[in-house]
Order: C-alpha cells, then sequence, then structure tokens
C-alpha cells in the first residue's frame, strides 16, 4: 500500500480491478485505492500472475503489501496461505494475552508451585502476592502452617519495645564482653533467722534481697575494680555504687536500681524496691528508679532454678547470680541437721578481671554477710 | 470516537451555538478541511466564519488578536507547531498583554490550535514540541489534551470560558488515536482511571494506577502524544518487575495544575517527568522545581526528566525514535529512582 500523502497512515482497498490469478503488465491498473484525498487507481510495478492479499473494503496499513505478483502461481498461492497464518496467529496470541495479564514474577511463582494461572479470579494483572494468596489459600485447606525453609514454623511474635532493646544489649554483650563464671556455696541458716527476727522485733520489712544488694555494696567498695567497665585500654571505675536488680518481667529493660546502695540500711533498701515496683505497677514508672546502674544482680531465688550463669551488662564488671535457696543435710557435732544453702555465682568480664580477682569478690561477699547478720541482730 | 472527530464535532457544535466564534488557518477550506483535517466540514457548514489565510504567521495572530480584541472568539489554526515561532511576537508582545496594558477595557479570548509532536518522520522543523517555549509568558494558558482526555470538551473550555489567549497543543500521532474510554471495573486497559479536579474545574489531571488502593512506587507525570509511550512504559515495567507506576496525565500546561500531584508524589517520594520538547528548560524543570519547593521533605530521590535530546529532530524515522523520548528511556529513567 503506496503512502500518497504524507500525512496518511492507513488507505483503503476499494475493489479489485483484476481478476485472481490474471496475468499482468508492469504499468496495468490492477485496484483501486481510497486515501484522505481522494480515490486513486494503482499500477503494477511488475508484470506476472497476481494473487491478491487485501480484501475490498479493508484497511491496510501503508507500506503492507496487498498482492503478490510472480510467475510461479502455485509458490505465489503458498506464500499467501503462510501470511494468512501468521496473520492469525499474531491475532490469537494477543488475545491469549489479553485473557489473562499476569507479571513474570506471578508467572514464575505459579510455575514454581504448580498453579493454573487461569484458575485465579483476579481482575486486572495477576501479580505474584495474588498467586501467593491463592496458594495460601489451597494451603490453608489442609493444614494451618506456612513453610518456609523446609521447617515448618507454627506462628510468629514481633520482638518489640524491651524485649528488642534486651536482644540489642545481650548481643553488644557477647560481642564486646568475654564471659566467665565463678560460683561458691553460702551456708544461710543464720541469715535466714536473723531476717525473720528483725521483722518481729523491730517491725520493719526487711527481703532477702535487700541484705544482699547492701552486702553486695560493701563488697563493691573492697573491690573497686568491679564496680567499673573496661574501655578500649582504660577499666572506668564508676563513681557510684549502684545496684541493679534484673527481675523477671515482660517488659525486660525495667531494672529497679538502688542508687549509692551503700549508704542504705537493708530496710530502706527493702522500702525503695517496694517504692519502684508500686510505680510499675501503677504504670508510673520513673526513668531514674530504672537506669544508671552500675553492677547487676539478678534474682532467681522465687524460682526452682539452682544455678544459672548471668550474662554481664554492657559498660559493666560483672553480675551477681543468686539462685534457689536450697536445703541439706549436715553433720554438726554429730547432729543430723538441715542447713539452707545458695550456690552464689558471679559472671564477670575475663577482659580485665581473673578469677582469682572474682573469687576473692564471693569470699569478701561472705564474709561481709556475716557481718551484716551480727549487725542486724544486735540492733534494739 | 477518535481525536480528531472530537475536535471537529466540537468545533461544529461551538459554531452552532455561537455565531462569534471564527474559525481561520491555512488551507482549511473544504473540500480539503485542513492539513489534518481537524476543521472539515466547517466552511460548507458555516460559510462565511471559516477564512482561509495566507501563509503569514505573524498576519494571521495579529488579525485573529484584533478579532478578539472585537468581540469575536477566533480559533486561529497554526498548520505546524513549529511555526509558532513566527506568532511569538503577536502573542508575546501583543495578545497576552493588551488586556492589560489597556487598563482591562477587553478581554482577548483568543485560542491558537496547532499540532505539535514528531515520530513521523517529517524533519527537524515539522516535529518540534515547543509549547514549553511559552510557559514563561505571563497572560496566556496552554491546555495540551491527551487520548485520555476529552479533546473536544477542553477546545470548548478554551474558547469560551478561558477569556484570556490559548494555546491549544494538539498532536500528531493522536489525531487518529481512538479516545480511551472506562469499562465497568473502572479500567482503561490495565489501569484503574480517576479524574484530579483540585486545580482546575474545566482542565482535569487524569490518574492511571495499575492497584487503584496500594501506594504506587513512583509517579509519572507526562502530558499530550508521549503519554502513550509512557503507558507502554509503565505497563511493561508492572509486568517484568512489578514496579508500581501512577502516571499523572495533565490537561492544562500552563499554568501547571501542581495540587493534581501533590498527593501522588507525597505517597510515592520519587517523581519522572515525561515530555516529548527538549529537556532543557522545558516542563519537567518548571514541574520539578514546583514540586521540589512545596514537599521536598516528601521526596526520596532527586526528581527526574525525560526528554528530547539537545539536538535538531534528523529526519530518518529510526533516529528521530532515538532522539526523542523513547519507551527504554522512559523505563530506565524510573528503574534509575528505585
Amino acid at each position: 500500500m503506496p503512502q500518497l500523502n504524507a500525512n496518511d497512515s492507513v488507505a483503503t482497498l476499494v475493489k479489485w480491478l483484476v481478476e485472481e490469478g490474471a496475468n499482468v503488465t508492469k504499468g496495468d491498473v490492477i485496484c483501486s485505492i481510497e486515501t484522505s484525498k481522494a480515490i486513486v487507481d494503482l499500477e503494477s510495478d511488475f508484470s506476472g500472475k497476481i494473487v491478491q492479499l487485501a480484501a475490498p473494503k479493508e484497511e491496510i496499513l501503508v507500506s503492507k503489501p496487498i498482492a503478490l505478483i510472480g510467475n510461479n502461481f502455485e509458490q505465489l498461492k503458498k506464500e499467501k496461505e503462510k501470511l494468512v497464518q501468521l496473520n492469525h496467529q499474531k491475532s490469537d496470541e494477543k488475545t491469549i494475552e489479553a485473557k489473562f495479564n499476569a507479571t513474570k514474577k506471578a508467572r514464575n511463582l505459579a510455575e514454581k508451585l504448580g498453579i493454573d494461572l487461569s484458575h485465579l479470579n483476579v481482575e486486572g494483572i495477576i501479580k505474584e502476592k495474588d498467586v501467593l494468596e491463592f496458594s495460601g489459600k489451597e494451603q490453608l485447606e489442609n493444614q494451618d502452617r506456612i513453610e518456609k525453609n523446609d521447617v515448618e514454623i507454627e506462628s510468629y511474635v514481633d520482638l518489640t519495645g524491651g524485649r528488642k532493646t534486651g536482644k540489642v544489649l545481650m548481643l553488644e554483650s557477647i560481642r564486646t564482653i568475654p564471659q566467665s563464671y565463678v560460683e561458691r556455696i553460702v551456708l544461710l541458716d543464720e541469715l535466714v533467722k536473723t531476717i525473720t527476727n528483725y521483722e518481729a522485733k523491730k517491725g520493719k520489712l526487711i527481703t532477702f534481697l535487700s541484705v544482699v544488694i547492701s552486702v553486695l555494696a560493701k563488697t563493691l567498695e573492697q573491690n573497686k575494680r568491679f564496680n567499673a567497665y573496661r574501655e578500649n585500654d582504660q577499666i572506668l571505675i564508676y563513681k557510684n555504687i549502684n545496684i541493679g536488680v534484673v527481675v523477671n518481667q515482660d517488659n525486660f529493660v525495667s531494672i529497679p536500681t538502688i542508687k549509692n546502695a551503700c549508704s542504705l540500711h537493708p530496710t530502706e533498701i527493702t522500702e525503695e524496691l517496694m517504692r519502684i515496683r508500686m510505680s510499675i505497677m501503677r504504670k508510673k514508672p520513673i526513668l531514674e528508679d530504672l537506669s544508671g546502674a552500675s553492677f547487676m544482680v539478678s534474682a532467681m531465688d522465687h524460682t526452682e532454678i539452682t544455678r544459672f550463669i548471668p550474662i554481664v551488662h554492657p559498660r559493666q564488671a560483672a553480675t551477681l547470680a543468686i539462685p534457689k535457696i536450697q536445703f541439706k543435710s549436715e553433720d554438726r557435732e554429730g547432729v543430723l541437721s538441715k542447713v539452707s544453702y545458695l550456690n552464689l555465682g558471679l559472671s564477670f568480664d575475663h577482659s580485665f578481671l581473673d578469677a582469682i580477682q572474682a573469687s576473692k569478690v564471693l569470699n569478701d561477699f561472705v564474709e561481709n554477710l556475716c557481718h551484716q547478720k551480727d549487725r542486724l541482730d544486735s540492733e534494739e | 470516537m477518535r481525536y480528531v472527530e472530537s475536535l471537529n464535532d466540537a468545533l461544529h457544535t461551538l459554531m452552532q451555538e455561537d455565531e462569534t466564534v471564527l474559525v481561520l488557518g491555512q488551507d482549511i477550506v473544504d473540500p480539503y478541511g485542513g492539513a489534518f483535517k481537524v476543521t472539515k466540514g466547517l466552511s460548507t457548514n458555516f460559510p462565511g466564519r471559516v477564512m482561509a489565510t495566507p501563509i503569514s504567521e505573524a498576519g494571521i495572530t495579529g488579525f485573529a488578536t484584533g478579532l478578539a480584541m472585537n468581540g469575536f472568539k477566533p480559533v486561529l489554526e497554526i498548520m505546524f507547531g513549529d511555526f509558532i515561532s513566527l506568532c511569538a511576537d503577536q502573542i508575546i508582545n501583543g495578545a497576552s498583554k493588551y488586556h492589560w496594558m489597556y487598563g482591562e477595557q477587553f478581554k482577548v479570548p483568543l485560542v491558537i490550535r496547532t499540532p505539535m509532536g514528531g515520530y513521523a518522520g517529517f524533519g527537524p522543523t515539522h516535529s518540534q514540541s515547543l509549547e514549553s517555549l511559552f510557559l514563561g509568558v505571563p497572560g496566556i494558558n496552554i491546555v495540551a489534551p491527551s487520548s485520555y482526555h476529552n479533546p473536544g470538551e477542553l477546545l470548548r473550555a478554551a474558547i469560551l470560558e478561558m477569556g484570556l489567549p490559548t494555546l491549544f497543543i494538539e498532536n500528531k500521532v493522536l489525531y487518529p488515536e481512538q479516545l480511551k474510554t472506562v469499562d465497568r471495573t473502572g479500567r482503561i486497559g490495565n489501569f484503574f482511571f480517576e479524574r484530579i479536579n483540585k486545580s482546575n474545574k474545566s482542565c482535569s489531571t487524569v490518574s492511571l494506577k495499575v492497584e487503584k488502593e496500594e501506594k504506587a512506587d513512583i509517579t509519572l507525570i507526562s502530558y499530550g502524544g508521549v503519554t502513550l509511550l509512557a503507558v507502554e512504559a509503565a505497563l511493561n515495567l508492572i509486568i517484568e518487575e512489578e514496579i508500581k507506576v501512577e502516571i499523572l496525565i495533565p490537561s492544562i500546561i500552563k499554568p501547571i495544575p501542581i495540587r493534581d500531584f501533590l498527593e501522588s508524589v507525597k505517597e510515592s517520594g520519587r517523581v519522572v517527568i515525561v515530555e516529548e520538547g527538549v529537556r532543557t528548560g522545558g516542563y519537567g524543570a518548571e514541574v520539578a522545581s514546583e514540586i521540589s519547593e512545596r514537599v521536598f521533605d516528601y521526596l526520596e530521590k532527586p526528581i527526574f526528566r525525560v526528554g528530547a535530546k539537545d539536538f535538531p529532530i534528523p529526519s530518518s524515522k529510526e533516529l528521530e525514535r532515538s532522539f526523542l523520548p523513547n519507551q527504554s528511556d522512559i523505563e530506565s529513567a524510573i528503574k534509575g529512582l528505585l
């Protein structure tokens, strides 16, 4: 189809002026075409037998063939067949594509999962997430599970808030502090008696944990390197002894901290701990109460855990472990008696502290515990 | 209905309704009916109101300006948009300023219709898109319908409502295109169709989105003829890589309907502007500045513009396709922002 006008991209075949298969000579008028301006007769550029490709009234794109002219009529007819088939194929392809338009990712996933895209009831273009949703539906019909990495996962929970901070702290801790641990037995009978009597005697509340904290504070005064942390090649010793109590709550990060524990009597520590716990329960925690610890105590004495190794927090030297108070039988001066004790543990930063120093801390603790017991007994 | 038929219909209806509407241009009289047949039939149906003008763009623009100043609504056809350079002085120092220079004694409701655009192998002086040269001329409007709008309605608005000199930019490639219609699901083809009228009631911006509710990854702004390429590019990217593009197609180019764009830009944070005109100092440059001035904090990446190369358009059709924006230019621009 010739382009007779600059602005025409199509023209219409009006009618053929020669029969199919007729012999034409170069220069013969073979058909009429209609452009946007006028109806024009077309002359043949070649001689030979003619095979018509366009039909009357058909709109053909400019530069597309409208007829084949040559010597071998049979061959020309075969060519025409081929062209006709090609056209049909193209329009079939278009309809197939139009039927369900899917993205590459969707097709790939569907193939992988063995899903027939025509089963999806999606308007518009099918995307990967549509295939996922469809496949999910199929699987959910069998079981309520999602497969990931061949290990079946039942459900998932997001780490948020305190638990997330906890994760960050612990990972940092493990990365930066080489952790070691020492342990010794502490006999507690005398102390338990003292505490029970004290409450009766003075009418003031005093807990085992508070006594531990006050004794620990005294011990840290004598072992300042354990109330410190290492930064590069320096040991930085904290000015105050602030003891944090790691309690098992949902919100990992809330660590009630007793500031300047040295200066406090165990009853005062008891009161402080209660006050802080109340404020947490009332959902009105005070930030200063829950931060600024230089040393941690991990209290598991109300559990069945008899020994555990706590992890030293970043920017600290050590953590004291208080597991369950246990009982054993002991032969004292020929009398079999039941004594209470616990496995007092100390995790410490081995990059600047060693086991001998850590053992000294535990021994000092036991000695101070004795002294504290005596003091409490002697109070009026 | 085809783009050209929509315009022809609108002109027939307007001339029927309003006697002051006059049509002028070169070779527009029947039976030829104009180089692109937009005015076909008008001289026959409205004798005396369709004037064949000499080949002097400056002269006929001045003449039409005079008509507009004196109570008529002239619709002047400039045969090829490239010739608008010859009308420039009459527009810049004449029509656009007279309303103000003469103390608002009259309006100048002159409409100049002209087809811009290439991709047809017409050569460097018959294929340009020069409308962005006029962005900096105060006192005029520029309207450029795409095949996603109704060109006839926009022409009607330009002639009857705007009341100031308006460049009505048609596109050669769009003339034979069927106007797009919305199907019962609210889609045109694979895209959800929505009209945004925040900036201008008569000249809406069309929004095309693959997902109705989901946030788009990229906002693509494009107008006129090159929109067809932009839509193809967006479709290809969703199929190949599930990249979600929201296409915004304004119909009014000056003043820029910036408020129509902002919501989408704030959502995606990534913008590509596609124009058929030259990239340097073009429509994209102006829109990018407006967007960044207003919603900079929402942008994730710099705004990218696709336009014609800073070079005369070659006559060879193959070369022309690589000098004017093509589908792969647009796709690269989009992928470059992700």
